[in-house]
């Protein structure tokens, strides 16, 4: 019943504003921005590898972006892929120029899709251990690419694709949206410049890392293709909690898993544990120690320069939050909001000679942006994989759970070759990146 | 003593102390009947984990018999729910859920009344708030919305217990960490004989737990360190007992097992939990403890832990494990994992259980077990698992698995092994070994590899191609050169990624030359876009300026496939040679090139651009002059601030909008004189933009401040209204007696307006007593005559808010002239507290001036939404009371969507009233779906009684649907 919550909850918000005149449906207001540079002759045609619930609302957002045409999406699911390919040939249905728009395709392999020399770019949102194989696979192809987070499975999974997104010049922007939120980016900003003094301790409100797959077998359905939803992880019965039937409007819980995801400390870490980088300057370095507490479980890191990042477990939503303690105040940031102690720090306007951040408002505008001018987006494939590769140590850390030291600049752990070993993760046959 | 000994000596003590018990055991057989009462817990608690522990400990005494009573699950029949309690000495409660049916609790209250035994676990003391009866049975309870209502908090202060009845919340605790328990009563049964002093494994600490609290004794407390979060500074009584009629109850508040938390739990394997529960539990049972104290009890200083339940050896689960298939439980799983993780420190017992893994290969186990087995090889294996995984290897069904391990595992056999088996096998089989070999990038497998390529198998000949690109030495590179002219269709595009990734690789390892020569080679107009891309990135690399010559060349000519790419480039080549080629060819480009250049340009700032993005501010194409206004940002000279200002002054829209934002970037020290100059000297419209920069760029020093001052004076409307706007961001709190000046001044209404905004908003950034607005306001108010000005003044006072305005605001009300009345009425409902909530209603109550009751009538209402220290069901009231002074449909409306933020069944009710308004019942309706999310937990029934009223009073399909789903959620 999760899902009809969600909806009531998202209709309150827009029915009791100011005085509640109207009684309407929940209509998702569409951005348009940069206006000014796109021309309709300069569309950038779309394909969506992976449509469930986020791939859906990705293709959703980007429906509704300027410039941009959907033309293909694929699924291993036979049914989310049909609903992705009907979603968007309605919303082009109800267009005024819908003469120009040849229909959308819909792929069980997302190597057909790829090999599809008239797609710019792809947005992959499939479970996480299938990232790594079809972002190089269309940097191959030339495209370019937003990726949900985080990037990889593993950390030399994360490095390789840096080297073949970067081998094909791809436009690669990494899903950690929170970059393109200004509360984020205005924390941030404060921290860099010294506004709360030289940062101490950095916490992060979020949960702990995956288990090992426990679900019993269940009869495959038949518009799934298991085998190619398993892809490169080692074989394992179909559960439906792996892959919930499309009439399940839920974040599914593949990620829970360790052979599929990361648990909570890939799935929030790549939102939290990125802004703390992004705050300490660190995308293109990391941490140097990462420990869990005497009896806790809650992963903690240092970098070089002594600045303390811990995981706190969160109670409820509104402790999803990210808490900056620096010598001379704190900031904690959430997604709906933002303290700050002294309390006027919140107004605090940045001069001409702070330190400011790459500004983007829109995390899918950005990258549409970043593909028409070929530059960097704001989180640019570098920066995914170094905010992965945090995670990935971290969850190192929760399977052998003992304190391991590690050399940002090598990417390796100090002195635990055995810990090294769990930097990569063999794929079953044929898969390789 | 390394790690494993020791926990080979904690195991020695665990069969010791069974030993013990046994001996117990064997004197009798278990003659004490206990019950575990459980099947609920709330959200952070996990009754299934932690009930068999308790279960498991009771047994281990030797002592009980243990049965247990699991209730419904949440929601499907609790009032079914009737443990025989009579039946049993002692009822063990790890229970926090739906309250019994009145049949059951009359059971229980009987039980213990008459002289059975009760021990309360943990969270158990959160469960039942309402139940009086159960409240005087456990003494003591935190959450479920206790409070000072529920009773006293225990204290122990100066050596004794006090009850302190100090108002709040009952419960909350720091988080999990070790703590001290101290014991207080020594001669009680259960505490008689343990150390005074012992560290308590990882948990929560419990305080300020609140109850009836009688006949209650406490035998522990630890102190809660007010450092941590929640801490108390009190010692909180951590283990009681209460005697409630004939019956005994034990009370610890220890133990706490998360929702996701699975064994071990710390909290439930510290002996001093364990101990004390199970001497609890025999003397609420009996009133007495015949249990010795063990030798592993915790000292003050050290904690002692035993691992739940008894532990097999290696051998015993690796028995167990071999028929395990997946979807099983992973407990003995689980348990292999740990003893893995704790050998760690000891190479010969890693060694011993390799040797049991392999062994375990070699058995006919399940896949399942065997591929769990494999996972962990591939950590902790060495070439002592090659042999066993070799032959795995060559089988279909093994393979991946036998990979899995054998891909990690360090060493030369391994790679032998996966040469040897090359031959052996064929398929998916085969093409996973390539890729193994490709991952440990194997140099002597290039032999066989190189072959491959031609393998009638396209699967096999691409896996080959990509393998010899990852090996990447000489021979691999030749191979590859040969295979690209060899092959075709898709296996030609593998084999040219692989040649690509081979010269990154020798790149990498700093052979250039043989790099570049890859890259040239491919640098081909017969190949595919992406490998022409990704050769001519390779040039830049190798050879910049080889590149340069490539990149200009693009940019000149027509190839328009290589030019994103090209421009690309741009960006990455050092030196200034190709930002002044490349700014060369701007003009030539086409409107989506001269963009992508531009945004190059600007992620590298080099002056030698300069002249050229000037002139492109001035392009046909918008797109281009944007681009090339954001590129300006860059470069902070005077003449750029002079630019930008000019075209923010001149365009409007995005191309304005990218000259603001440029100008409020520029850095560099001739910025400021400029844009300082340009106010005293340019024309009007220029020096608004540049005015308004001083305040977005933060410009806050004191010459900027002076030049401020004057502009606000200037001849020219706008500059000044600009100038007044921008003083709100630099003007210091100090300085409102210029602002007043201003304000006396000011030559039209909207001047007035903006600088009572200005004087509002630069006195509310007083931190502090005694706000110098608020005085040099109440100083000018004794001088000025002119209405226009005192009324403004007033408004001031309110926007301000400072308590001190709020006396001159209340005697203005009874001013002889009705502007000033007005004014006041307007100030006092801006004020941003809740101070003129009764000022604001005896208004709205009794003028007869419909603009007055108006304005007073909304800041009223906008005033009760405000924070405050207020109970829910005051608010209520309050609102009820405006509902009254309403005189029309639209300001009813604003009251009920106001009414829908309070969470009380009093708010709910009073928006129910509403439905039978026509005109009112859709926003009554959605402010009750609102309220409704917060009492559906408070007030289940009667939130889906009165939700029902929705149903049957207001026809929309939408909303009736929404009702349902709410109903049904809390059903």
């Amino acid at each position: 019943m999760k899902d009809n919550k969600v909806n009531r909850r998202q209709f309150l918000k827009s029915a009791t504003g100011a005085a509640a005149t109207a009684i309407g449906f929940p209509y998702i207001v569409p951005s348009s921005v940069l206006a000014a540079e796109t021309a309709p002759s300069n569309l950038i045609t779309l394909g969506f590898i992976g449509v469930g619930k986020q791939g859906t609302d990705l293709e959703r957002a980007f429906l509704n972006e300027q410039g941009t045409r959907v033309v293909a999406v694929c699924d291993v699911d036979s049914l989310k892929l049909e609903r992705a390919r009907q979603i968007a040939e309605e919303h082009y249905a109800g267009q005024q120029d819908k003469s120009t728009f040849k229909g959308c395709d819909a792929y069980k392999d997302f190597r057909n899709l790829l090999s599809r020399d008239d797609i710019d770019a792809v947005v992959v949102a499939t479970p996480d251990h299938w990232h790594g194989l079809i972002v190089t696979c269309a940097a191959r192809t030339g495209k370019d690419i937003y990726c949900e987070k985080p990037i990889s499975q593993t950390v030399a999974e994360a490095r390789q694709m840096v080297k073949v997104v970067r081998r094909y010049g791809s436009i690669f922007q990494t899903g950690s949206m929170q970059r393109s939120s200004s509360r984020f980016r205005f924390t941030c900003e404060l921290v860099r410049n010294g506004y709360i003094g030289e940062v101490k301790t950095i916490t992060a409100g979020m949960c702990g890392p995956p288990m090992e797959c426990d679900l019993p077998p269940e009869p495959v359905p038949d518009y799934l293709d298991w085998d190619m939803w398993l892809g490169p992880a080692l074989w394992r019965p179909y559960n439906e909690v792996l892959s919930p039937h499309i009439s399940k409007d839920i974040f599914p819980h593949w990620r829970d898993y360790r052979d599929f995801g990361g648990g909570a400390t890939t799935d929030w870490g790549a939102h939290h544990f990125d802004i703390a980088q992004w705050a300490l300057d660190m995308d293109n370095s990391g941490p140097v120690e990462i420990y869990l507490p005497e009896g806790g479980n809650e992963i903690t890191y240092k970098y070089a320069n002594g600045v303390i990042l811990t995981r706190q477990e969160p109670k409820e939503w509104k402790d999803y939050t990210l808490t900056f303690v620096g010598t001379e105040g704190k900031i904690v940031v959430h997604r709906e909001y933002l303290n700050t102690w002294p309390d006027n720090l919140i107004n605090v306007k940045l001069g001409p000679n702070d330190i400011r951040l790459y500004k983007s408002n829109n995390h899918y505008a950005d990258w549409l942006q970043s593909i028409r001018k070929r530059s960097k987006p704001i989180c640019d494939v570098e920066i995914g994989c170094q905010t992965a590769i945090v995670c990935h140590i971290g969850n190192i850390v929760y399977e052998l759970k003992r304190p391991l030291k590690w050399n940002p600049e090598r990417e390796h752990f100090i002195d635990d070759p055995e810990a090294d070993r769990l930097l990569s993760r063999p794929m079953r046959s044929p898969w390789q990146l | 003593m390394n790690r494993w000994n020791k926990i080979l000596t904690i195991w020695l003590t665990i069969v010791f102390c069974f030993a013990v018990f046994g001996k117990i055991a064997s004197a009798e057989e278990p003659s004490i009947k206990a019950l575990i009462v459980t099947g609920q817990t709330n959200q952070w608690h996990n009754w299934q984990v932690s009930s068999p522990i308790l279960k498991e400990l009771l047994e281990q005494t030797g002592l009980f018999e243990v049965d247990t009573a699991i209730s419904p699950p949440v929601g499907e029949g609790i009032e079914n729910f009737k443990p025989q309690f009579a039946d049993y000495q002692v009822v063990v409660l790890d229970y926090d859920g739906e309250l019994w049916s009145e049949q059951t609790r009359a059971a229980f209250v009987e039980y213990v009344k008459s002289g059975g035994g009760v021990v309360i676990y943990h969270s158990t003391d959160n469960a039942f708030p309402d139940w009086k009866q159960y409240n005087e049975i456990i003494g003591l309870g935190g959450w479920g919305e206790r409070d000072e209502k529920s009773g006293p908090m225990v204290r122990f202060r100066d050596g004794k217990v006090v009850f302190d009845n100090s108002p709040g919340k009952a419960g909350s605790h720091p988080p999990n960490h070790e703590y001290q328990v101290v014991i207080r009563d020594k001669e009680h049964p259960i505490t008689k004989g343990l150390p005074e002093k012992w560290m308590h494994a990882s948990d929560e600490l419990y305080g300020q737990l609140r109850g009836p609290a009688k006949n209650l004794t406490v035998l522990a407390t630890a102190y809660s360190d007010p450092a941590r979060k929640s801490g108390t500074g009190e010692h909180e009584p951590i283990l009681f007992t209460i005697n409630y009629g004939q019956g005994r109850v034990f009370h610890t508040v220890l133990g706490h097992v998360g929702a996701k938390d699975s064994p071990p739990i710390p909290s439930m394997d510290c002996v001093g939990f364990i101990v004390t529960f199970q001497r609890g539990a025999e003397w609420a049972a009996t009133g007495e403890v015949t249990q010795k104290i063990p030798e592993d009890f915790p000292t003050a200083t050290e904690v002692r832990m035993r691992k739940s339940g008894k532990r097999l050896s290696l051998d015993e689960l690796l028995q167990k494990i071999a028929g395990y298939e997946f979807g099983q439980s992973r407990e003995n799983l689980t348990a292999v994992e740990e003893i893995v993780r704790e050998s760690y420190e000891s190479e010969q017992q890693r060694k011993e259980i390799e040797s049991r893994f392999v062994e375990f290969l070699r058995s006919d186990a399940t896949q399942a077990s065997k591929q769990f087995i494999c996972k962990h090889l591939s950590i902790i294996g060495s070439e002592e698992a090659v042999p066993v995984l070799a032959v795995m290897l060559t089988e279909p069904e093994t393979s991946d698995m036998a990979r899995y391990a054998l891909e990690r595992i360090p060493g030369a056999a391994v790679d032998e092994a996966l040469r040897k088996a090359l031959p052996e096998t064929t398929g998916k089989t085969k093409v996973g070994i390539i890729n193994t070999l490709a991952m440990r990038g194997d140099d002597k497998s290039v032999d066989s590899l190189q072959n491959l390529i031609y393998d009638g198998d396209e699967m096999t000949a691409s896996a080959a191609a990509a393998a010899l690109g990852q090996i990447a030495n000489s021979q691999a590179t030749e191979a590859l050169s040969q295979a690209r002219e060899k092959t075709e269709g898709k296996l030609q595009q593998a084999v040219l990624d692989a040649y690509l990734n081979c010269a990154d690789r020798l790149l990498a390892r700093g052979e250039q030359s043989e790099a570049l020569a890859i890259y040239e080679q491919l640098y081909t107009p017969d190949e595919l876009t992406p490998v022409r891309c990704a050769a001519l990135r390779g040039i830049a690399t190798t050879n910049p300026e080889k590149a340069t010559g490539i990149i200009i060349g693009i940019l000149k000519g027509d190839d328009e496939t290589m030019q994103p790419a090209a421009i690309e480039l741009v960006r990455e080549i050092p030196g200034t040679e190709i930002i002044k080629a490349a700014t060369a060819e701007l003009p030539n480009l086409s409107s989506v090139g001269r963009v992508q250049l531009l945004s190059a340009l600007a992620d590298r700032p080099d002056s030698a651009a300069l002249p050229a993005i000037i002139t492109a501010t001035k392009d046909s194409e918008e797109s281009v002059r944007i681009a090339a206004l954001k590129v300006l940002a860059s470069f902070g000279t005077a003449p750029t601030v002079v630019l930008l200002a000019h075209t923010a002054a001149s365009t409007d829209g995005a191309e304005q909008q990218a000259a603001r934002e440029s100008l409020y970037l520029l850095s560099g020290p001739e910025v400021e004189k400029a844009i300082r100059g340009g106010i005293v000297k340019a024309e009007p419209r220029v020096k608004v933009e540049l005015i308004r920069s001083i305040g977005k760029r933060g410009m806050d020093s004191e010459g900027n401040a002076r030049a401020l001052w004057e502009s606000a004076q200037d001849s020219d409307s706008n500059v000044r209204l600009e100038s007044i706007r921008t003083l709100r961001d630099i003007a210091r709190p100090k300085r409102v007696r210029p602002l007043i000046r201003l304000l006396i001044n000011a030559k039209d209404d909207t001047e007035l307006s903006e600088v009572e905004k200005t004087m509002i908003s630069v006195s509310r950034k007083y931190v502090g007593e005694e706000n110098p607005g608020t005085a040099a306001i109440l100083e000018a108010l004794t001088t000025l005559e002119e209405i226009r000005n005192r009324c403004a003044l007033l408004r001031v006072l309110g926007g301000i808010g400072d308590s001190k305005g709020l006396d001159a605001l209340r005697e203005a009300l009874e001013d002889d002239n009705a502007e000033i009345q007005l004014a006041a009425v307007r100030a006092l409902s801006d004020w941003p507290g809740v101070e003129a909530i009764d000022d604001l209603l005896q208004v709205a109550g009794s003028t007869s001036d419909e603009t007055k009751r108006a304005l007073a009538f909304r800041g009223v209402v906008r005033l009760i939404g405000l924070d405050s220290e207020r109970s829910a069901n005051e608010t209520v009231k309050l609102y009820k009371q405006v509902m009254n002074l309403a005189s029309n449909a639209s300001e009813k409306k604003m009251i009920l969507s106001k009414l829908s933020n309070v969470e009380s069944f009093a708010a709910l009710y009073l928006a129910s009233d509403y439905l039978k308004d026509e005109q009112l019942q859709q926003e009554a309706a959605v402010a009750m779906l609102k309220i409704a999310e917060s009492t559906r937990n408070t007030h289940p029934q009667q939130t889906k009684i009165l939700l029902r009223m929705i149903i049957q009073t207001v026809k929309n399909d939408y909303l009736h649907q929404q009702v349902q789903d709410l109903i049904n959620e809390i059903e």
